[in-house]
């Protein structure tokens, strides 16, 4: 049992480290021409993994087990890896320099798989490991913008490109809104609101239209998999005018203020149309919020109706998105009335950005191979089915995890992560498919037709009260 | 005795005038020389007086008025307006000399940087100038200088603005964060505390938290099963929502 015990602090630490690192290493180093964090990510993979055979060996616990699909073909990338590594050493030196650095993180890569779907169980600091790392990345980008120095040099590995920098800033901006939204513990909550409020600015400042299109549907999926109780409900709608606003004042900030010194504009003209969206929002959201009797405990009110508006609004906005996206230059066909113009001002902008983007799939297509690509495409299909087994309303942490996975994997579509934020996400994607959370057990009242009685004999529609009883482990 | 009185009375007048004569004689020259010397003096005088009323006019309006001419040979530029003054410096050929006023013996008075002195008139020429071009030129250069200064100024502001924001930036992170770590360490505090202490039925307890539903006898359309009553049943009556 002790011998289990230091595993798993072992486990923790390493994991601590990783994340840390993946955060904070943006700098392209290189020690002998490989990259520094493919090294170190191999060197924290493998210590792990022998920390696993050596201490894990007494208790009885096969090292590579074989219980899923995906072990199979992880074991199969495995021994493709080290086969390609050593047919590497015998080619032809004149063809050109050897590059290892690919074949360290897809091993790396494989060793965290096997290590994460051996039962390791998630723990929220993680995600807060992700918020410092981050939030110190995203000083020195505030304080580069601000001041004009040159600290680009430090942020290269994230910065090469608006796409993996925009990867980088969102899966901040996710993790902190999950985390407000989900945090009970009122300082705790103004340290992510701050942390995301800072994320945001980030975003913005990036001008990566995909990821702002992405980071408001995020706003939109947080009630759809999450549990709707009404303090999440509430909490994701302060994110999202927050959000909102931020960005509607974008064009003050750069265009009549001395803040920022590096040459960025946004439009006035998209800031008043963003105002008049969040004022009509916000009219409509009040004024189903104020039928809300006063007195009731917010965390055990579920709000189905409005999931399904969100559901709603959530698929609505994605076929817009993706008839933009599909749409390309035809859009500037349209007319020149108001409404054509108000839609052109939005949709150019995001037909402009998928059209310089590289997309995260081609990349691993034209860097892998084709029969590679596929190899890899089935394997994150197949740990998508996973997730959608692992999923449960009553499972928040996993709920989380899969949003922020889910989101990962339309990022994809548009633009590819750096090596050191792809990590961080498919660590996150492996917690999402094989943590096994405790499901938080809830004592439902349902009343017929999913009605409130009051105590004063009205009936209010569209709600569930439930209570919470004592949480029961399922056997 | 009268004769020779006479004789004493006229030889005394006779030595007394001519002690008068002899001592008024270099008087007079002293005063002549007085005379001259304080026609010299009022001279400069006047000269320092036009001199220092022309500096400041010049201090006042920071200009000197006066005209460029050229030399024509060497010459030299003395103290005084007199061919044996002293010589403060050596113009040579063709050189330009600020002249800004002329006296009546055939002399120029000249500036040069910081020195003022006499130039004789016969060695100077009047320089012809284009002064509109001079002053446009001027002018340009003016405008040119004004310009760079207020570049330089804005760049200044911006630098310390820029200095003021990196500043407040990095203020307001180091304050998230402190509270984020503050906040942490009491959330793991909080729960040490409540995994060492606490009631299994007190927590039990305290997860109803604020309004249930209307318990009571009022419900008719219920079914059997939902039905609302006491906790007991409630607690029997386990239902997964999802």
């Amino acid at each position: 049992m002790s011998i289990k015990i230091s595993y798993v602090e072992i486990s923790e630490k390493i994991l601590f480290f990783l994340l840390l690192l993946s955060m904070l290493l943006t700098k392209d180093l290189k020690a002998a021409d490989f990259p520094v964090y493919s090294l170190l990510l191999l060197l924290a993979a493998l210590g792990w993994a022998a920390a696993g055979f050596f201490l894990n060996k007494g208790a009885g616990i096969s090292f590579l087990p074989v219980r899923y699909r995906t072990d199979l073909m992880v074991l199969f990338a495995i021994g493709y890896e080290v086969a390609a590594m050593i047919g590497k050493l015998f080619r032809d030196p004149d063809k050109g320099e050897i590059d290892f650095s690919g074949n360290a993180e897809a091993l790396a890569f494989a060793a965290l798989y096997l290590l994460i779907s051996s039962g390791m169980k998630f723990r929220q600091n993680y995600f807060d490991m992700i918020l410092y790392g981050g939030l110190l990345f995203e000083t020195l980008f505030l304080y580069a913008h601000v001041t004009g120095a040159a600290y680009w040099k430090y942020g290269e590995l994230v910065l090469k490109d608006a796409g993996a920098a925009a990867a980088c800033f969102l899966l901040v901006c996710m993790v902190g809104v999950y985390q407000y939204c989900t945090c009970k513990d009122r300082l705790r909550s103004l340290f992510y609101f701050a942390v995301s409020a800072v994320s945001f600015l980030a975003l913005a400042l990036n001008r990566n239209t995909i990821s702002l299109w992405l980071m408001a549907f995020y706003f939109l999926a947080v009630p759809v998999l999450l549990r709707p109780t009404a303090r999440l409900v509430k909490k994701d709608m302060q994110m999202l005018f927050l959000f909102g606003f931020l960005l509607s004042n974008m064009s003050l900030l750069t265009n009549y203020t001395g803040i920022f010194v590096t040459d960025i504009a946004f439009s006035l003209e998209h800031s008043v149309y963003l105002d008049l969206l969040l004022a009509s929002g916000g009219i409509l959201f009040f004024h189903y919020w104020e039928k809300i009797p006063e007195g009731i405990d917010l965390e055990r009110l579920v709000m189905r109706k409005m999931r399904r508006t969100y559901k709603y609004l959530f698929m609505v906005g994605g076929i817009f998105f993706t008839g933009i996206v599909f749409g390309a230059d035809r859009w500037t066909a349209l007319g020149e009335k108001m409404p054509d113009k108000i839609w052109k001002s939005f949709a150019l902008p995001l037909v402009e950005a998928v059209k310089q983007s590289e997309s995260g799939f081609y990349a691993c297509f034209q860097e892998t191979g084709v029969i590679a690509g596929i190899f890899i495409v089935m394997f994150l299909v197949l740990l998508m089915s996973r997730m959608r087994r692992n999923y449960g309303m009553d499972r928040p942490l996993t709920g989380g995890l899969i949003l922020i996975t889910i989101f990962f994997m339309i990022q994809l579509l548009f633009y590819r992560p750096a090596a050191n934020t792809l990590t961080v996400y498919f660590v996150l994607l492996l917690f999402a498919a094989f943590y096994r959370e405790e499901k938080s057990r809830m004592v439902s009242i349902r009343i017929r037709g999913e009605t409130l009685r009051r105590q004063d004999g009205k009936e209010l529609e569209g709600k569930c009260l439930e209570e919470k009883g004592p949480e029961r482990k399922i056997e | 005795m009268k004769k020779g009185k006479k004789q004493i009375g006229k030889l005394l007048a006779a030595w007394i005038l001519s002690g008068a004569l002899i001592s008024a004689g270099p008087y007079a020259m002293t005063a002549e020389a007085a005379q001259e010397d304080g026609a010299a003096q009022k001279a400069e005088a006047v000269q320092e007086d036009e001199t220092a009323q022309r500096n400041e006019e010049a201090e006042e309006t920071g200009q000197r008025n006066g005209m460029v001419m050229k030399a024509e040979e060497a010459i030299a530029m003395k103290e005084k307006p007199e061919k044996s003054a002293e010589t403060l410096m050596t113009f040579e050929k063709d050189s330009l000399i600020f002249v800004t006023g002329e006296t009546e013996n055939g002399w120029y008075y000249v500036q040069y940087q910081d020195m003022e002195g006499y130039v004789e008139k016969s060695g100077l020429v009047v320089q012809e100038i284009d002064i509109e071009g001079l002053d446009a030129e001027m002018a340009a250069n003016e405008a040119e200088t004004k310009f760079v200064m207020e570049v330089v100024e804005k760049y200044r502001a911006d630098a310390r603005r820029s200095k003021i924001w990196g500043a407040v930036i990095i203020f307001l992170v180091a304050g998230i964060f402190g509270v984020g770590i503050f906040s942490a360490v009491r959330s793991n505090k909080n729960d040490g505390e409540e995994d060492g202490g606490g009631n299994a039925e007190e927590t039990r307890k305290s997860n109803f938290k604020g309004k249930g539903p209307e318990i009571g006898k009022k419900d008719s359309r219920g079914s059997g099963k939902h039905r609302l009553g006491t906790r007991k049943n409630r607690e029997l009556k386990i239902e997964n929502l999802d």
